[in-house]
């Protein structure tokens, strides 16, 4: 279809009422994802990702503004959307967990209305393309969580959709299931250029490799989008450095430091993995004697190319993870 | 509507159950001999009253009616609950297929499973308490049967909505619906005992008056005890099946509204 | 954990009256609704004549069976619930508590709160004209033979839960079937087939109903069970609940090791 988005949303806005308070999960989401692309929506933990994707899925009606699949609104159009989509979640459990990995997958392609025959060979070809060929009679209680989110991309996949919606796929996998899941990912979209796929992470790297376009999802709203290449020019004039510190200090000391625009730490084996976002490079040795007066031994100091976790501390001050 | 999808559907659906119920070893021990302890345990009770023989058949018949309703219970009313916890529910709804497919299935499977248990509680009645019944109407039995489970089954379909949309509480009306409702659809006795006002009111359950037709039919020594003629049950029996599809269909749409509105439904934990 | 607060956890869980209405129906709808459905059979047969030793027999033998079908009902459910709807089990049992001791708490507890199902039946049972004739002492020895008995039971259909996929409880609800059905409970064991009646005379619960019986009714009418002294319904029973718990905290061990071989502390099996 020329000229139709694959994937829109215009002013998209969800409030969830829970005890009387108001939660805004999304607020004026603007959105338009072209057909064959794979778009990306990164963002931290309760961004209100999953709640898009709940929305695109029909599973949650938006509160106000549209959303349209395909052309089709979510709100209204069930009927033409649910035969094209498919989606699959990260951690995901779905399935009868006495049934074999061949057994749920049939069931799940009857709810699609696939001839037997055709879903029995779709389903081998897609056992072997993700690996699993020994485990395909194994009841899926017995799987790993890897093994598992194998069956399901299985399942998304095998019922032909043009549009697959998938919600942090890769949560907690292994580097090579994850590696697995990428490519094929890719593959099947470049296969047919009727085809998009909407992803939402939250690891930088995952969006940075796969996707062609991104959104910086925080607190319900769109905060940036472009390509990655668009979205890390944006902190060209900015200063980004990572550094290792040990022992671990408390780093809420930045905030009110000047020239610094947002930081990211994280914990890795007992030390403590930073990048700081700063206007220029005026602040860089504000915020190293900073760290050393807090009792901090900077155990490396690097300055390099800006990523897109950069881009995310820039504009919302915080890390993603 | 697409006619060959919900057919797939349905099936896609009653498979697990098939082949769940044939899997799992410990299956047929367990959903046989429960019901028979029970069953046998009335028996005992009626001869040490010395009750007339048909009163023992009451209860193999009760005891066959009582394993599809808890069926209905545990394997229809509170399954949306259970594919909700699991996961599954989401991805059913955001299938294509219509959500009464997903329940047919679940209800077909349901009754394959059961029906094999009713079976050999059938034949544990005739060998070892040497239970003797008559058949001399085979058709209207038969009719009456299916329209039964048809009924029951349907409102199984009602209360999986219900039951979801109510949330974890209503885990307890499964409870609510054993033992009380064992005596007021007069499981073992005929319902007639509790008077024409509560075995009117009892008669809302399609066991009722399924229970009290076939006990009519299979016994005729004890047709006296028949609160109203079997014919006139089958009517209301078709009537309250057509009722009870009916609301689980709107039902079923009111909790995927009201679902997709508050956005709970399909959410683990809520 | 320890044992306290396992019990107190139970207690939570079952004594809620915050929720009214589910405890009625536990409490109140659900025993009463078993009760009447014996009377109505009893009813049916004598042609509405309501008295006579058989009926203050099923009926009392049936109240105090909610003491064990609660317990049983309630141990059948529980490991698989925290197996699979809450999928707590595999925390709970890497925390430092055993999680034997764990399920002696909550069944404990359990029996005690399966107390006031008794109670509202033996009230029902006053407006039945039963007549009763309480030896308070005795009712004591019912109290702590059937606790003792129960929780001996109860731990050890536990274990074998930790085994079995998820079933409705139904190990429990057989377990307590064999118990009413063999026990002399609603009708007198001469009625049972001469080979089942060894049996009976083998279950600690039959000895517990002729103790109720005592207590409760005043004598004991059942045949069989009236050669027995008072003395021995009390001993024998209570000797082999010990036996059971010595059982089930050996098969506990052996449950422990095989689970964990086969990886079932977390596994789900609904279909
Ligand atoms: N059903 C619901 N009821 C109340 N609040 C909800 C519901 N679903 C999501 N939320 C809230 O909406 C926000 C966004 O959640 P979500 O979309 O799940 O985020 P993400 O997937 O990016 O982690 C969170 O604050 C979350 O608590
Ligand atoms: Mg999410």
């Amino acid at each position: 279809m020329p000229g139709v988005y694959s994937i829109e949303s215009r002013s998209l806005t969800r409030t969830f009422k829970s005890k009387g308070e108001v939660v805004e999960a999304l607020k004026e989401v603007d959105l338009s994802v072209r057909q064959g692309e794979l778009f990306g929506l990164l963002g931290p933990n309760g961004a209100g990702k999953t709640t898009l994707i709940k929305i695109f899925t029909t599973l949650l009606l938006p509160t106000s503004g549209y959303a349209k699949v395909a052309g089709h609104d979510v709100a209204k159009e069930v009927k033409q959307i649910r035969p094209i989509i498919n989606m699959v979640t990260g951690g995901e459990h779905s399935g009868y967990g006495l049934l074999t990995v061949r057994e749920n997958l049939w069931m799940f392609s009857q709810f699609y209305g696939i001839p037997g025959k055709v879903a029995k060979e779709r389903i081998d070809s897609l056992i072997d393309r993700m690996r699993i060929t020994h485990l395909a009679d194994r009841k899926i209680r017995t799987l790993s969580t890897g093994e598992r989110q194998r069956v399901n991309i299985i399942r998304a996949f095998m019922t032909g959709p043009k549009i697959v919606f998938l919600d942090e796929p890769t949560l907690g996998l292994d580097v090579e299931t994850s590696r697995l899941i990428r490519r094929y990912v890719k593959e099947w979209l470049e296969q047919d250029g009727e085809r998009t796929v909407l992803l939402t992470t939250h690891y930088m790297m995952e969006a940075d490799e796969l996707c062609d376009r991104i959104a910086i999802i925080n607190d319900g709203e769109i905060v940036a989008l472009g390509t990655p290449r668009e979205l890390k020019k944006r902190i060209q004039d900015e200063t980004a450095i990572g550094m290792e510190i040990s022992p671990e200090i408390d780093l809420g000391w930045l905030d009110g430091t000047k020239g610094v625009m947002g930081y990211s730490a994280k914990e890795e084996g007992g030390m403590l993995s930073a990048r700081v976002v700063m206007e220029d490079d005026s602040a860089v040795s504000d915020v190293l004697s900073g760290v050393t007066a807090r009792g901090g031994r900077i155990i490396s100091f690097y300055k390099d190319e800006p990523t897109l976790e950069d881009v995310f501390v820039k504009l919302t001050g915080r890390g993603l993870e | 509507m697409n006619i060959m999808l919900n057919l797939r559907a349905v099936r896609g659906r009653a498979y697990p159950r098939v082949i769940g119920a044939l899997r799992e070893p410990s299956w047929m021990l367990w959903e046989v001999v429960l019901p028979m302890l029970s069953i046998a345990a009335f028996i005992y009770f009626y001869r040490s009253l010395n009750a007339p023989k048909e009163f023992e058949g009451f209860v193999v018949l009760g005891g066959v009616m009582t394993t599809y309703w808890l069926n209905v219970l545990w394997g229809m009313a509170s399954q949306f609950y259970w594919e909700k916890e699991t996961g599954n529910l989401q991805l059913y709804l955001a299938a294509p297929m219509s959500k009464m497919s997903i329940l047919a299935g679940m209800a077909l499977g349901g009754i394959f499973g059961t029906t094999v248990r009713a079976v050999s509680i059938i034949f544990i009645g005739v060998f070892v308490f040497e239970i003797s019944f008559v058949i001399s109407h085979p058709f209207l039995l038969v009719a009456i049967f299916m329209v039964t489970l048809l009924a029951m089954y349907g409102m199984g379909m009602m209360f999986a909505s219900l039951y979801l949309l109510w949330g974890r509480e209503a885990w307890n009306m499964n409870a609510l619906f054993q033992e009380p409702i064992y005596f007021i659809t007069g499981q073992n006795f005929p319902v007639k005992a509790l008077g024409p006002t509560v075995a009117m009111a009892a008669s809302v359950i399609p066991l009722t008056l399924g229970l009290d037709a076939m006990r009519q039919l299979l016994f005729p020594e004890a047709a006296g005890w028949g609160f109203l003629d079997p014919m006139l049950e089958l009517g209301i029996l078709c009537v309250s099946a057509v009722i009870m599809l009916v609301m689980a269909r709107q039902l079923l749409a009111f909790m995927e509204r009201k679902g997709r509105e508050t956005g709970k439904l399909t959410m683990r934990w809520q | 954990m320890s044992l306290k607060s396992s019990m107190w956890l139970q207690y939570q869980i079952d004594a809620n009256w915050t929720r009214p209405l589910v405890f009625v129906v536990y409490n109140i709808l659900r025993p009463v609704g078993a009760a009447l459905l014996l009377v109505a059979m009893f009813y049916v047969v004598t042609g509405g004549y309501m008295g006579g030793g058989s009926l203050a027999y099923l009926y009392v033998g049936n109240a105090f069976f909610m003491l064990i079908a609660q317990t049983l009902f309630f141990v059948g459910w529980v490991v698989h619930d925290d197996r699979e709807h809450y999928q707590v089990l595999k925390y709970l049992y890497i925390s430092p508590m055993s999680y034997f001791k764990y399920l002696i708490g909550r069944t404990a507890m359990r029996f005690l709160l399966s107390g006031f199902a008794l109670m509202v039946l033996i009230v029902l049972g006053y407006l039945l004209r039963i007549p009763y004739r309480i030896d308070w002492l005795l009712l004591v020895a019912v109290f702590l033979v059937g606790w003792a008995f129960i929780v001996g039971a109860g731990l050890l259909l536990s274990g074998i839960n930790m085994l079995t996929a998820r079933h409705g409880g139904a190990v429990g609800e057989a377990l307590a079937g064999i118990f009413y059905l063999l026990s002399g409970a609603i009708f007198p064991l001469s009625i049972l087939p001469q080979w089942v009646r060894g049996f009976s005379l083998a279950l600690p619960s039959t000895y517990w109903f002729s103790l109720v019986r005592r207590a409760v009714l005043g004598a004991e009418s059942e045949e069989v069970m009236a050669q027995f002294t008072t003395l021995q319904v009390v001993l024998y029973p209570m000797a082999i609940s010990m036996v059971l718990l010595g059982l089930s905290y050996l098969s506990f061990l052996g449950v422990d090791h095989l689970t964990r071989k086969k990886g079932m502390l977390d596994m789900t099996t609904t279909y």
